[in-house]
């Protein structure tokens, strides 16, 4: 073995092992931050695997869009819906005498899928050594023309996903319907004895305690 | 300026678009001056157009040019979409953009207050574009889109005033009627185009005169190519369209019979000639070549119109029928040959003009009598409208062909070629007989359109209180009648030797020696003193009917309608020709159309519905059988077992914790997974 | 000491591995973020495939792999918005976060 071959080793039991650790720490953190914040671990490291497979553009994207954005939109999601004086947010977890069986199960079947298979090597692939030059020219290329189809759905999926989660997580302008007292839950208001104001001015939690 | 103009029709077109998308925006801001618009995108024509006829009369040689529009690879021919200036086009240039220019600028005037004021306007430009479009074409295709965009012009501005049953009937008579004769004129373009894999003119022709196309097809496509311009110029037996056109706005009408539409079929058979000459040795049917065709058609028309012209008492179809009878000759003249090529042109021209003045002059009087268009109802306005009232004599004189206007010369001109060509060939004296007697009636019928307007007294309330028009409406009048004066100078003998006919002639391609056209040159004949006194004598022996009769009443109507009862009802009732066509083409289409709804209401829906009913019948019987007993018999059963199981031990399984069920839809996949790769990659 | 190099198998154990941690998460955790993020997971762990196999199966140029990656992250984007609306939804309806709770459809 050379010594590149021990520098691949090394890289990828690192990386990956940063990767792992972070999955882990997204499942058993105790608090929800916390595992938001191994997410985030397990996505850069997800982004160095890129990087290490001589995906360069993607390891770009990884970064921007996962640990950039999608870890923060959930970070902010998480402050917006802990609330002062509430206790401590939910965290924690359940279900692990059923989990646990029913996981451990999934892996061995994949996992014995992975390995029992006959992987099918095309000419010219299955080198480990990252090519020369950057590729992101050929992935743009490849996705204004034999992609293009794909390209443009996407896109038109992701307007009506922006569409649908502001028309989903808008706040209703009718006060009388889907207040918190209808649900059959017990309301924030009544939970924590304060009265959540709308932005609109619109006080919920009074009717709920005229009930 | 020769390859300026393309520009022309653009700006016609441009002032159209204008209109058309912004009109009623700019009618809040600036009222009714967007009439104004429509005049500039013309008027901005008028230098670019004299300035190709200057070139061209300075001796620059014509231009042609295109683009490539559609490939045809397969035809072995393209498509080019392209635009020629010569002597003809250019002529015609000038005087459609000079008259358009006067009509709508008239317009202004006359549509005030009309509630799609901006639309007309809109519409006026498109129709000039359009004719201006066809006249600057280069070849069949070009042109037929200027013909077919003419024709939708005409009928969206004849039925301008749609909420009128009667305008509507006649834009759509005036529409289909054309439609019908466009056949002929599509049909033409495609024989051609079976031989000749170009629609070019000067291609064509060449082609034709080379022999490439069998002279028996260039004659059948010309006479098929003359349909179409029978519909537009209203030859007879399509002309029932053009006094019916009369509903629309009287700017219109001058539009109509002036500059655009009529002249579109005479500048067509013009513009091809050559194919009539080339094939004149060849008869097209019963003996006769295509262009005997035209002047048989353009004679009959003339004399039949003219009569009617005499019957009729509103005013504007009394210039109608006028005009029906002015292309007719036209027609007659182009029939004559080479020699009488620019003679019709140049009466398509002169005639253009002071049918524009006769038009809006009625227009005027229509305006200024509120509305009213039955002459018998008019009388005395000479007073009360002196500019509209001699204009109109200028413009009825010219129309009568009295020296020096300009319908003197033109029509003198005709007459010149006609009678050379009956010394040649003695059957032709028909038509020079046919065409004075209608110069007769020609003259016999404006006098009498003329004396009934603004002679005598006033026989109506509303002709008592009329008016003289607004300046925007009078000075057209005026630059017409100036026009109508002083252009015959162009058509003299006397200074320089006719400069139009030397400048506007065929270009034949090739040398041609058609048999029969033998020693007709072009029309460099000297002036004819004989056959300018016969019709000088001709139009004054009209006139003076008419004074006869409508100015000094030595005769009574009364009198003459009950010697000339049968044929003063035929004329009333237009020859029984609309009848005819009611009787035999609308009854007929409608018959049609009849039977073929009794058909498919009663035969087919009939089948149809039989056939569901029979379906419904049996099946509803089979299905409901069968869903008694299998189907009901199997839910029941069924729900039986679920109630069953249900209670005994699907309640303890569905508990509503959505992570449980992820995790037993997980394990559930994975086995189902496993089964998968075992089965299908390993084999077993 | 011989280790076999890194290789696809490397790569597709890791993503199993990924890929299970992720599912644990959607079953057990308690918040309903919580089953955002395990979703994110094993999103991820796809993509680790795809971009496996387009770099160890097939020519360094052809990267329809990374193409198809592209998408998913463009989805699971998607995805993690529409999924977070819901959850805000859900919290201002019943005032609370866990996904136990959402059991209004059961009788």
């Amino acid at each position: 073995m050379t010594w590149a071959d021990w520098f691949d080793q090394f890289a990828f039991f690192l990386v990956g092992g940063i990767t792992l650790l972070g999955a882990v720490g997204v499942v058993f953190a105790p608090r929800i931050i916390h595992a938001c914040l191994c997410l985030l671990v397990a996505l850069i490291g997800v982004a160095g695997l890129y990087g290490l497979m001589a995906a360069h553009l993607l390891l770009g994207i990884q970064l921007l869009v996962y640990a950039g954005g999608i870890a923060v939109l959930i970070l902010f999601a998480i402050m917006l819906l802990h609330r002062r004086g509430e206790g401590g947010i939910l965290g924690g977890t359940r279900n692990l005498i059923i989990g646990l069986p029913a996981t451990v199960i999934v892996w061995f079947v994949v996992a014995a899928a992975v390995i029992f298979s006959k992987w099918h090597y095309l000419p010219g692939g299955a080198t480990v050594s990252p090519p020369a030059g950057s590729n992101v020219r050929i992935i743009g290329e490849l996705l204004l023309s034999r992609h293009l189809l794909a390209f443009e759905l996407v896109s038109v999926v992701m307007l009506m996903a922006l569409v649908g989660a502001i028309i989903i997580a808008r706040e209703d302008k009718q006060p009388g319907r889907n207040t918190p007292g209808t649900t059959g839950v017990s309301p924030v208001g009544s939970r924590t004895g304060e009265t959540p104001v709308l932005p609109d001015g619109v006080c919920t939690g009074g009717e709920d305690e005229s009930e | 300026m020769l390859e300026l103009a393309w520009l022309i029709p653009l700006l016609s077109f441009a002032a159209c678009a204008v209109l058309l998308f912004f009109g009623s925006a700019l009618q809040r801001r600036m009222g009714e001056g967007v009439g104004w618009i429509s005049v500039a995108g013309v008027v901005a024509g008028i230098p670019l157009a004299l300035g190709c006829l200057v070139q061209l009369a300075r001796g620059d040689s014509p231009v042609q040019s295109s683009f490539l529009w559609a490939p045809l690879g397969s035809v072995g021919a393209n498509l080019r979409f392209g635009f020629a200036v010569d002597a003809l086009a250019a002529v015609m240039l000038v005087m459609v953009t000079v008259v358009a220019s006067c009509i709508i600028v008239y317009s202004i005037g006359y549509m005030h207050g009309d509630k799609r004021y901006s639309r007309f306007f809109a519409y006026m430009s498109l129709f000039t574009g359009s004719m201006l479009l066809l006249v600057l074409a280069d070849n069949f295709l070009v042109l037929y889109i200027g013909w077919e965009l003419v024709g939708l012009c005409s009928y969206l501005l004849i039925g301008f005033w749609f909420e009128r049953k009667s305008a509507a009937n006649a834009a759509k008579k005036a529409f289909i009627t054309t439609r019908v004769a466009d056949v002929g004129f599509a049909v033409g373009i495609l024989m051609i185009f079976c031989y000749v894999p170009s629609l070019n003119f000067a291609e064509v022709f060449a082609a034709a005169s080379a022999g490439l196309i069998p002279v028996t097809i260039v004659g059948l496509a010309a006479a098929f190519l003359f349909i179409g311009a029978m519909g537009k110029s209203a030859q007879f037996p399509l002309h029932t369209w053009l006094p019916d056109a009369m509903e629309g706005p009287t700017p219109v009408s001058a539009l109509i019979h002036a500059a655009t539409m009529v002249a579109a079929g005479v500048y067509m058979v013009a513009r091809l000639f050559p194919l009539f000459i080339i094939s004149f040795g060849s008869a097209v049917l019963w003996g006769v070549p295509a262009l005997l065709i035209v002047g048989i058609i353009g004679l009959i028309t003339a004399l039949l119109a003219a009569t009617l012209g005499l019957v009729q008492n509103d005013i504007k179809r009394v210039l109608a029928y006028s005009t029906v009878s002015q292309l007719g000759y036209m027609m007659a003249a182009l029939g004559m040959g080479i020699v009488g090529f620019a003679a019709a042109v140049l009466h398509l021209i002169v005639h253009a003009f002071f049918k524009a003045l006769l038009f809006m002059c009625s227009g005027s009087v229509i305006h200024g009598c509120g509305g009213e268009q039955n002459m018998k109802k008019m009388g005395g306005l000479a007073q009360r409208m002196p500019i509209t009232y001699w204009t109109t004599w200028i413009g009825a004189l010219a129309l009568a062909g009295i020296f020096p206007l300009a319908g003197f010369w033109s029509k003198d001109h005709m007459m010149a070629a006609v009678w050379a060509r009956s010394l040649a060939e003695p059957v032709y004296w028909i038509f020079f007989l046919g065409l004075e007697l209608a110069a007769i009636m020609t003259a016999a019928y404006i006098g009498r359109m003329c004396f009934l307007t603004f002679a005598g007294a006033a026989r109506s309330e509303a002709a008592g209180e009329a008016h003289e028009s607004p300046a925007v409406m009078t000075v057209p009048l005026a630059i017409l009648a100036a026009f109508t004066v002083l252009l015959g100078i162009v058509g003299t003998q006397f200074i320089g030797g006719n400069l139009f006919s030397s400048f506007v002639n065929v270009e034949m391609p090739g040398s041609m020696a058609v048999a029969g056209l033998h020693g007709l040159a072009h029309g460099e004949h000297g002036f004819n003193w004989i056959v300018a006194g016969i019709s000088t004598l001709m139009a004054l022996t009209g006139l003076l009917t008419a004074i006869v009769v409508y100015r000094w009443h030595w005769l009574d109507t009364r009198l003459l309608k009950r010697y000339l009862a049968p044929w003063y009802r035929a004329a009333l009732n237009r020859y029984y020709i609309d009848d005819f066509y009611q009787a035999t083409v609308v009854r007929g289409t409608l018959g049609l159309a009849e039977v073929t709804r009794i058909c498919d209401k009663y035969i087919i829906d009939g089948l149809v519905n039989a056939i569901g009913w029979g379906t419904r019948v049996v099946f509803s019987t089979l299905i409901r059988l069968f869903d008694d007993f299998v189907v009901d018999g199997a839910i029941n059963v069924g729900a039986w077992v679920t109630g069953f199981v249900g209670r005994v031990s699907a309640r303890a399984v569905h508990h509503g914790e959505v992570q449980e069920y992820v995790a037993g839809f997980a394990v559930i996949a994975a086995g189902l997974a496993g089964m998968v790769y075992l089965v299908v990659m390993l084999g077993w | 000491m011989i280790l076999p190099p890194v290789g696809l198998l490397h790569y597709l154990i890791l993503s199993v591995c990924l890929f299970s941690f992720g599912l644990l998460a959607v079953i057990t955790r308690r918040h309903a973020i919580g089953i955002l993020l395990g979703i994110e997971l094993m999103l991820n762990s796809a993509n680790l495939n795809l971009v496996a196999f387009s770099h160890f199966l097939s020519p360094d140029t052809v990267l329809d792999g990374q193409v198809f990656a592209l998408m998913v992250i463009a989805l699971a984007a998607c995805e993690a918005a529409v999924g977070l609306a819901i959850i805000l939804r859900f919290y201002r309806q019943a005032a609370v976060t866990d996904v136990a709770d959402a059991k209004l459809l059961k009788w």
